[in-house]
């Protein structure tokens, strides 16, 4: 990574530069308004990024999706549609037994 | 009747009765799939090209983690294991589309839906942020969503899209400023049209 660049301008913005590394490029930031500016700018559109996705994280999760989640509906399990374990009870018998499907 | 899936076969005895029960590690295994089920719509949204698709991606990969949840190591990150398999489906999808040759390019995203008109604007900024993400090229899309909306440090999506830490560097800092810069142009036009208007 190089040490001016918006490489370094978007780790610096995710926390992920090492303390040297933040140091540099907050010296780099104190210098230059364009490049203060420029952060800025990566920080406005992420921010948006963020909102523009936020309504499928917090709106309720369909009822097939959480089904989907559960195995409901005999589509997966444990193997997946290759070996499907499903129990059976049949009557006479009193109680259940592995079958593979 | 049958509850099972396709490819099974039916009961023939009509006397006999499914019981589909999950033993206790499968349903606890259920119940983290489905309290990261928000996130992974969320990922899968800005990878897919609308909703009903990205549904179905997180649909595909809640089936195939089921079919493999005895592959998942407990105590690595749950969350990043599925992040995986969403993408891993989606590459394959993109990759299903460019053999039939189907159009790639239309989105499902509809602009001025039926919000009310005070909130409309607010809403056509929000869909043409989702418009310039699905124009960028997969990886920059993928790694974006990992990282800038769902968090994962450089090292966790690496992990997840199976590449250096420096390439996550790369392609995120490349996938934010295009992603800028089309904002950036289309708040340009927006704006002066908006002072034409004041004029």
């Amino acid at each position: 990574m190089q040490k001016h660049s918006d490489e370094a301008l978007v780790a610096y913005l995710d926390g992920e530069l090492d303390e040297v590394e933040r140091r540099h490029v907050e010296a780099w930031l104190d210098a230059d308004p364009a490049v203060r500016d420029r952060l800025e700018a990566l920080s406005q559109s992420a921010a948006l990024l963020r909102e523009a996705y936020a309504e499928f994280h917090d709106a309720p999760v369909p009822e097939t999706l959480i089904g989907a989640a559960r195995g409901d509906g005999g589509a997966a399990g444990p193997g997946g549609q290759e070996a499907e374990i499903v129990l059976w009870q049949r009557p006479g018998r009193g109680g259940t037994s592995p079958r593979r499907g | 009747m049958s509850l099972r899936s396709k490819g099974a076969e039916a009961p023939e005895a009509a006397a006999e009765r499914p019981i589909q029960r999950q033993d206790p590690a499968s349903a606890r295994f259920s119940e983290q799939l489905v309290a990261v089920l928000p996130r992974l719509r969320r990922f899968a949204r800005g990878l897919a090209r609308g909703a009903a698709e990205a549904d179905d991606l997180v649909q595909a990969a809640c089936e195939r983690a089921l079919a493999r949840q005895h592959q998942f190591q407990e105590g690595t990150r749950f969350d990043s294991w599925m992040f995986r398999i969403v993408q891993t489906l989606w590459i394959d999808q993109l990759r299903a589309r460019e053999v039939r040759k189907e159009d790639s390019d239309v989105s499902e995203e509809r602009l001025g839906s039926d919000a009310p008109v005070r909130r409309i604007e607010a809403r056509l900024a929000l869909a043409e942020i989702r418009l310039a993400v699905e124009r960028l090229p997969p990886e920059q899309r993928s790694v974006l969503m990992l990282v800038t909306v769902e968090g994962l440090s450089y090292k966790e999506a690496a992990a997840v899209a199976g590449v250096p830490v420096g390439t996550i560097m790369s392609r995120l800092a490349r996938a934010r400023i295009a992603l800028h810069q089309q904002l950036a142009a289309g708040a340009g036009v927006r704006g002066s049209a908006t002072n034409a208007e004041a004029q």
